[in-house]
């Protein structure tokens, strides 16, 4: 077993494989708050690569409810609960948040750690009646309780919050290591985890390894199949591209613009080369607003999350590790900069490299949990690849006001 | 583009005295007690020489009864990740030949036959015979190695049933799942493992077994010549399965029998209820398998115009187990000295 640096963890954990830190990495921004469960990324995916026969569980893109909610059902719980029997208690954290140890030191195991003698990883293998009925039964309330007083922040009594899922496309990716036919590879230039369809033989190691299971088994090939992050978009290869590097198919049709996707530079030693005119890592690091899901696992997920802000802390930190705390405050008083950056999401379907803030007027003062926060009217640019302009919008959306003679009317 | 290089193995931390004494006990066990830690290597599996047909497709054929029979024990494999298997612990084998091609047997018992791999928790049983790619060598029973590469022929009882019943898709298991449309459905480019060529994603098979070369772990890969016959059927509890190909081999890197001569055999049985698969299996070590009567070569004759007498390093001995074993029991006492009298200067260096 080799030893790499989870930065994410705040430590060296053990790994199949030694350090080998891509030059690039596909990241995402997932704003929780703003989801409403509409599921066009879900069906965006869905027509775009896993419309064939064998492919009729299989959603490289989901979208759950939480706290009940899974896909496959209770995979998160599941996994969790794998790592709790291995190391009873021990899943806490620990230390001062520190440059490389955004959210200080994780002193549980991760599943590479918790793994019994002869596996990689501790894992399981969902069976098809867990895959097969996304989403079943999750909009059922199932209590009365609080109704009347439990919608009060900062945190709800009553509540419930949309989860939006695609592969990780992890630093140290659990299928990759779980592969005894190494046919798992991380493409060194973007990040993104591909399983090789010539050289898979549908052992299904990966599908019961990797903790978010999103490796997914197809009968119809008896080859397992994945998220493979539109990498024609992100290269830009596919046609539509025209060359220019390209938001993925479920980032780019978000209606509720709650996605932001790019690619973040990477050092050799797994560390994130400093970037503060990335968005991505702008809010991932300099804010930090934007959470790794299940840290705790190990794998250093690269989908991020900003917390929805009326979920009980408790359940947030079990989910996106200590750091959910400043990240809600974050994201309930935006800094003047995270306004501007925040209205990046999903207004472009090119990736966005860098940002640059144009200040503007002051244009309202609101009331945030008893004190006042000043809304500046800034212009935000985003800039491509090339550094070529590829957006420009400002804090305060355009408004029009229709003429009177057309009330009512089409 | 895979920029993943494996680790470096765990390298041994086991130090001097405990590497000798791990020499002894192995020297001890051997050569004094006669426990071969490799057991299976002592069998000898001898394929009869037949000249009644042998059917490659029944493998309880009568044919059979006349073939001598070993019993070879399988053990769980716990050599490399995933550790797995150990349901089945043994495998009957017996082999036959003919002037044209070799055939081996095996048989185990299996109170269930798994035949189909159309759902995410099913796995196939199959079993798999093992030979050296390059004739006299003596490779790693752990699929060989980059100088010493394997042929492995695989038996799967879903190409069985694929051949026997037809390809069993997602649809065969739940026949009520509904889609609305499947868009491009006869494109092959959405089937992309069967696009780009896996043998696994193929919809039709010309034998139930795979032929596959391997060089070591991780590296099992399907030949480009498959030439290997069989097929296998099971019967109240118990899996029969035949393997059939030509004597002479087709291409380098495959293995070739010649009769009177000798090679080796390695076993692995998985089952498929067991959740067995890949490195997941019942496996037993090469045991050799004469080709009918082995002749003992001729005694190699000296040449003309050489001295008689060879140089000492050119010959091979057996090591006499037995007389390392004493020697090396007999030097413990003294090394342990060795090291405290070691231990105490460097304590008093401090």
């Amino acid at each position: 077993m080799a030893s790499v640096y989870n930065w994410q963890l705040g430590r060296e954990m053990t790994y199949r494989f030694d350090q080998a830190a891509p030059e690039r990495q596909f990241v995402a921004i997932f704003n929780i708050n703003r989801c409403i469960a509409c599921q066009t990324c879900t069906m965006a995916c869905k027509s775009t690569w896993t419309f064939s026969a064998g492919q009729e569980d299989m959603w490289w893109n989901n979208v759950e409810t939480k706290p009940y909610g899974g896909y496959p059902q209770h995979w998160d719980v599941k996994t969790l609960e794998l790592l709790e029997r291995a190391n009873p208690g021990g899943q806490t954290w620990g230390g001062a948040p520190a440059a490389e140890a955004p959210y200080g030191v994780y002193g549980g195991r991760t599943i590479f750690e918790a793994a019994s003698l002869g596996q990689q990883a501790v894992g399981y293998l969902p069976s098809d009646e867990e895959w097969g009925s996304p989403n079943i039964h999750e909009d059922s309330p199932v209590a009365k309780a609080a109704l009347s007083d439990g919608v009060s922040l900062p945190e709800h009594r009553t509540w419930f919050f949309y989860l939006q899922r695609i592969c990780n496309h992890c630093a140290y990716p659990a299928c990759l290591s779980a592969c005894p036919r190494n046919a798992i590879y991380k493409r060194p230039e973007d990040g993104i985890v591909l399983i090789d369809q010539a050289r898979c033989r549908g052992y299904r190691k990966c599908v019961e390894q990797c903790p978010y299971k999103k490796s997914m088994y197809r009968p119809d090939s008896r080859t397992s199949e994945k998220c493979i992050a539109c990498y024609p978009r992100v290269e830009g290869s596919d046609p539509i591209t025209e060359g220019r590097p390209m938001e993925t198919r479920c980032m780019a049709v978000c209606p509720g613009q709650i996605r932001l996707q790019g690619l973040v530079e990477v050092a050799p030693d797994g560390t994130w080369v400093q970037a503060p005119d990335n968005p991505l890592y702008y809010l991932i690091r300099e804010e930090p607003m934007a959470m790794p899901l299940y840290p705790q696992f190990g794998t250093s997920p690269n989908v991020y999350y900003i917390p929805p802000r009326w979920v009980p802390r408790q359940y947030l930190r079990q989910m996106f590790g200590p750091g959910v705390d400043d990240a809600v405050a974050a994201y309930e008083r935006p800094s003047r900069r995270a306004q501007a950056v925040l209205q990046l999401f999903r207004v472009t379907q090119s990736i966005i490299f860098s940002f640059e803030v144009v200040e503007g007027p002051k244009v309202a003062e609101i009331n945030v949990g008893g004190r006042p926060l000043e809304i500046f009217d800034d212009t935000v640019v985003g800039y491509g690849k090339d550094g070529e302009e590829v957006v420009r919008v400002n804090v305060r959306e355009p408004q029009y006001e229709r003429p009177a003679q057309y009330l009512n009317t089409i | 583009m895979h920029q993943w290089s494996r680790a470096e193995s765990t390298r041994s931390r086991v130090r001097g005295p405990a590497a000798l004494f791990v020499v002894v006990t192995a020297g001890v066990l051997i050569g004094v007690l006669g426990i071969a830690p490799l057991r299976s290597q002592l069998v000898t599996l001898e394929a009869a020489r037949t000249t009644a047909p042998v059917p490659a497709d029944d493998p309880w054929s009568g044919v059979w009864d006349g073939a001598p029979a070993r019993e070879v024990p399988l053990s769980v494999q716990n050599l490399v990740p995933p550790f797995g298997g150990g349901v089945v612990d043994g495998v009957v084998v017996r082999a036959l030949f003919d002037d044209e091609r070799i055939y081996l047997s095996l048989e185990w018992s299996d109170p269930a036959a798994e035949a189909e791999v159309n759902a995410t928790e099913a796995f196939s049983d199959a079993a798999a015979l093992q030979f050296p790619a390059i004739p006299g060598s003596t490779p790693p029973y752990t699929m060989g190695s980059e100088d010493e590469p394997v042929n492995i022929w695989q038996w799967k009882a879903v190409w069985q049933h694929d051949i026997d019943e037809g390809f069993a898709t997602s649809a065969t298991r739940y026949p009520d799942t509904y889609a609305d449309v499947y868009p491009n459905a006869d494109d092959p480019l959405f089937n992309p493992a069967g696009y780009v060529g896996n043998p696994l994603a193929q919809r039709t098979h010309a034998s139930s077994v795979e032929n596959l070369v391997a060089a070591g772990f991780g590296t099992l890969t399907s030949a480009a010549i498959q030439d290997v016959e069989g097929s296998g059927e099971w019967r109240d509890g118990t899996w029969r399965v035949v393997f059939g190909r030509p004597l002479q081999a087709a291409a380098d890197g495959l293995a070739g029998f010649t009769p009177g001569s000798s090679t080796q055999v390695a076993f692995a049985v998985w089952d498929g209820g067991s959740g067995d698969r890949n490195g997941l299996k019942s496996i037993a070590q090469f045991i050799q398998l004469d080709v009918g009567p082995v002749v003992a070569p001729p005694p190699p004759e000296p040449p003309d115009d050489t001295v008689v007498a060879a140089p000492a390093g050119d010959t091979e001995t057996e090591i006499p187990w037995v007389v390392i074993a004493v020697v090396l029991a007999a030097l413990l006492p003294v090394l342990a000295m060795v090291i405290a009298a070691s231990r105490a200067g460097r304590g008093s260096a401090r």
